[in-house]
């Protein structure tokens, strides 16, 4: 096996559904030892979120879950327990490098497991909090899940037709964005703690993360005082720039045009029809004057074809098209099967399952994914191996209900 | 009282070469707001992506690009021709004194110029070199084009936004390359760190692709576990957990409401509950409801589940329509409501919460006499900040401090370059 980049980096990550979670599987993929606390009596979201293998709902049988959650150890603890917090103190005072929490700011504090807890008897330790909207300010304790940081962050207003009300972007979409970010941080504080010796807390806001990568947007209205809104698929510079129906049940292609040499050669590839000829298509501004016209020329030539054959002849005269794939078409396409983006496991319960790969290819430390743990699967390797507790004591911790699991 | 020194970057010691272009600028951005010395490589006259709109007060302008602003601050900036003899001398010294080097060129451009990484890397062993392209650096499509539009397409994020009835959207506003500069910008710094415990410098090949796809959520395995695809469902949370409308018109524009029972939903359907109920509007269907028995698992298959949900779905928008964003979010603050406006970009750079945490500061623009308002820090932290530094750089701006005092060069001979066409 090829080395890791975070070998003997050790983890704890009290996340919860997405964004602490993912963050923590970077970690994990790049050889870091991460144990998941989790909890059986609350139990993450997400055991019970679909996908499920099979279709079949159950706390170890979630995709969802599975895929952020890959290659961590789980241990669960009950935390309402005193004994279960006294575990989890020993685990980020005694072991830890990195904490990572994403709960509402006052839940590590009630355990006493908040940085201002843990920083006095471990200055170099690293924390990340993440939470809705930061841990200060007058709404640090707003609760929610990224469909709610995401609408905050501006992303619905901007996502559906002008002469529509806004649609929802899929899932939670700042859960998407946060995770590199906090883990970019995370990896930075961790070599600045080589050079100073001094730890780090960090305090993560979903939704000014969210803001970030949109900054031209928000330099548009403080500094023009324009308010960006929906517009379908159109763009500023693009033309023709938009989705086109194709043959068969709701396939699309995606097509984008941003200079005159691309327009020629689209025109080419179509067999040059008589409409693309006029003089009003002829420059970007006369296409953009005209673009629900030039739209529906192509499109009654797009619908006569498959998408694949459109994205393929485009592509090869060097001009950007894709289809719109679906999920399926994904477990297909030849560029992610190149990558290895999809990566098989053999997860205890689910079997061999599918888990969404690396999308940085690393040349001489790769890392790899392995799969999700069952609830509370490796307690006796972090109370045994790491903690040092006995065999007698461990019985009791489980025995009294402090130690939490589900191993089928 | 004494006032506390500023807090230290965490990438200080560390400097980037940054050849990229508008698909590949947020990964300098984000390692030069952590601290890095960032030096952003142009084409003498300019970079092309200096011409992508909006601009300062709508006046096209090379030095007024307000895209060109957004995604490169805290970089340092020089004019280059490396396609040159010389040019590529002067980028090799360079890339002597740099820690890592980030380019976003269609693959095998730099190998062709002698400046990919095997070249460089032969040269300089510790080198991190990045990369990012639409499809990555090898494989069947590594020399297909790549948009915003058209990625968001292949990844499958698209076939999950929009209207059912029309075709699939993006986001209105380009996200792809962010997201992908952000993920560059981490691995990279992973590398950074084995760099550092071993001496070994790397490669790090970004697929924008590969970033798209990790957008999705839960959806990926849908068509594997549940033999289905998910769909794009409009205004309705579609992520399979039921059907539910997630944005609802109200008083002054529009929220998000999540309609979910089980774990997930009960505590917001207690507490819109007794919203409805203190006001006389709780409808019987809601009434002595045990939410979190509202079984989230059988809506994807129970027909009268959906139906269900639906009906308590408008209920509850009947009476949010009643209420403004403002009074919406209080009330989901203070109850625990999972709710949320659907803010405008006016919205949310005036919204009290980033104002009480200095989210959005200004940064100096001299030659525009003026100070611009940036969405500000990537984090807080106790001992250390991230977050832009300074405006982007203008054409040529740091020739001088780069060519003459790093690279030891007169000024005499900048100019002759300059002259050239080189610089």
């Amino acid at each position: 096996m090829s080395r890791r980049v975070f070998t003997g980096i050790k983890v704890v990550d009290f996340g919860w559904i997405g964004v602490g979670p993912i963050t923590a599987r970077y970690f994990a993929d790049h050889g870091a030892t991460v144990i998941r606390i989790e909890s059986l009596t609350r139990f993450d979201g997400l055991r019970m979120a679909p996908p499920y293998k099979n279709a079949t709902p159950g706390l170890n049988n979630s995709q969802f879950f599975a895929n952020f959650n890959a290659g961590k150890l789980s241990l669960g603890l009950n935390m309402a327990r005193v004994e279960a917090r006294a575990i989890a103190r020993r685990l980020c005072v005694e072991w830890a490098d990195i904490v990572i929490e994403g709960f509402t700011p006052k839940q590590m504090r009630a355990w006493g497991l908040h940085y201002d807890d843990l920083a006095p008897v471990r200055p170099d330790l690293i924390m990340l909090s993440t939470c809705q909207l930061g841990q200060t300010g007058p709404y640090a304790m707003y609760a929610g899940y990224g469909n709610m940081a995401a609408s905050l962050a501006g992303y619905y207003e901007i996502t559906g037709w002008p002469d529509r009300g806004p649609c929802m972007v899929y899932g939670a979409y700042t859960d998407m964005l946060t995770p590199p970010v906090g883990a970019a941080l995370l990896a930075a504080a961790l070599d600045y703690r080589r050079r100073t010796g001094k730890g780090q807390w960090i305090d993560l806001s979903q939704f000014e993360v969210g803001v970030n990568h949109i900054p031209t947007a928000v330099l548009d209205y403080t500094v023009n005082g324009r308010i960006a809104s929906r517009r379908g698929n159109a763009d500023d510079r693009g033309c023709p720039h938009a989705v086109y129906r194709c043959r068969g049940d709701d396939r699309w292609v995606a097509i984008a045009v941003f200079s005159d040499e691309e327009w020629r050669a689209l025109v080419r590839a179509l067999g040059t029809p008589s409409w693309s000829q006029a003089e009003r298509f002829a420059t970007q501004a006369g296409r953009k004057a005209h673009e629900d016209e030039l739209n529906a020329h192509i499109e009654e030539w797009t619908k006569t074809q498959e998408a694949e054959q459109v994205e393929a002849l485009l592509q090869s005269v060097g001009v950007a098209a894709g289809v719109v794939a679906t999920q399926s078409d994904l477990h297909q396409d030849p560029q992610l099967q190149h990558r290895g983006f999809f990566v098989w496991r053999e997860h205890k319960v689910m079997g061999l399952s599918p888990y969404d790969g690396l999308m940085a290819h690393l040349s001489k430390t790769p890392g790899d994914v392995s799969p999700s743990p069952l609830l509370g699967e490796h307690y006796a390797e972090v109370l045994r191996e790491i903690l040092h507790l006995s065999e007698e004591e461990i019985a009791e911790l489980i025995g009294h209900g402090v130690v939490e699991m589900m191993l089928d | 009282m004494a006032t506390a020194p500023p807090k230290d970057y965490l990438l200080t010691p560390y400097r980037v070469l940054d050849l990229t272009g508008e698909t590949g600028f947020m990964c300098g951005k984000v390692l030069g707001d952590l601290g890095a010395e960032v030096i952003l490589v142009e084409p003498p006259g300019g970079h092309p992506a200096r011409s992508i709109g909006p601009f300062y007060r709508d006046e096209p302008h090379p030095e007024k690009s307000l895209f060109w602003f957004a995604f490169n601050t805290s970089k340092k900036g020089i004019t280059l021709d490396f396609t040159r003899t010389e040019g590529r001398q002067l980028l090799c010294e360079l890339v002597d004194r740099s820690d890592i080097v980030i380019e976003s060129f269609a693959p095998g451009y730099l190998d062709a110029l002698g400046l990919g990484y095997a070249a460089l890397s032969a040269r300089k062993p510790d080198l991190i070199f990045t990369s990012i392209a639409p499809y990555g650096q090898t494989g069947p499509r590594k020399d297909w084009k790549g948009t915003d539009l058209t990625l968001q397409a292949r990844c499958g994020f698209q076939y999950l936004l929009g209207d059912p009835d029309r075709a699939p959207v993006r986001i209105s506003v380009p996200t792809i390359a962010a997201k992908a500069g952000v993920e560059a910008a981490s691995a990279t710094l992973f590398a950074l760190f084995h760099r550092n415990n071993t001496g070994e410098g790397q490669q790090v090949d970004v697929s924008i692709q590969a970033v798209g796809v990790w957008q999705m959520m839960n959806a990926t395995s849908f068509p594997i576990h549940h033999g289905t695809n998910q769909r794009r469902a409009g205004d309705r949370y579609n992520a399979g957990f039921g059907n539910a409308r997630a944005i609802l018109p109200c008083a002054d524009g529009y929220v998000t409401f999540f309609t979910a029972g089980g774990h997930m939903g009960a505590p917001t359907l207690y507490a819109v509950s007794r919203w409805m109920e203190s006001e006389g509007k709780l409808p019987p269907l809601m009434r002595g409801k045990k939410w979190e028995e509202w079984d989230l698992a059988r809506l994807a298959t129970d027909p009268q589940a959906q139906q269900e949900m639906d009906e308590v779905n408008e209920a509850i928008a009947t009476f949010l329509a009643t209420k403004t964003k403002w009074e919406i979010f209080e009330r989901a603050f203070t109850e625990r409501i999972l709710a949320a406006p659907v803010n405008n970009v006016r919205d949310l750079v005036e919204h009290p919460q980033p104002t009480a945490r200095g989210f959005f500061r200004p940064l100096a623009h001299p030659e525009l006499g003026t100070e611009i308002l940036y969405p500000g820090h990537w984090a807080l932290m106790n001992h250390a900040q991230a977050g832009p530094r300074f405006r982007a750089p203008r054409i040529g701006e740091h020739n001088e401090e780069v060519y003459c005092h790093l690279l030891g060069y007169t000024k005499a001979q900048v100019q002759e370059w300059q002259q050239r066409g080189i610089v």
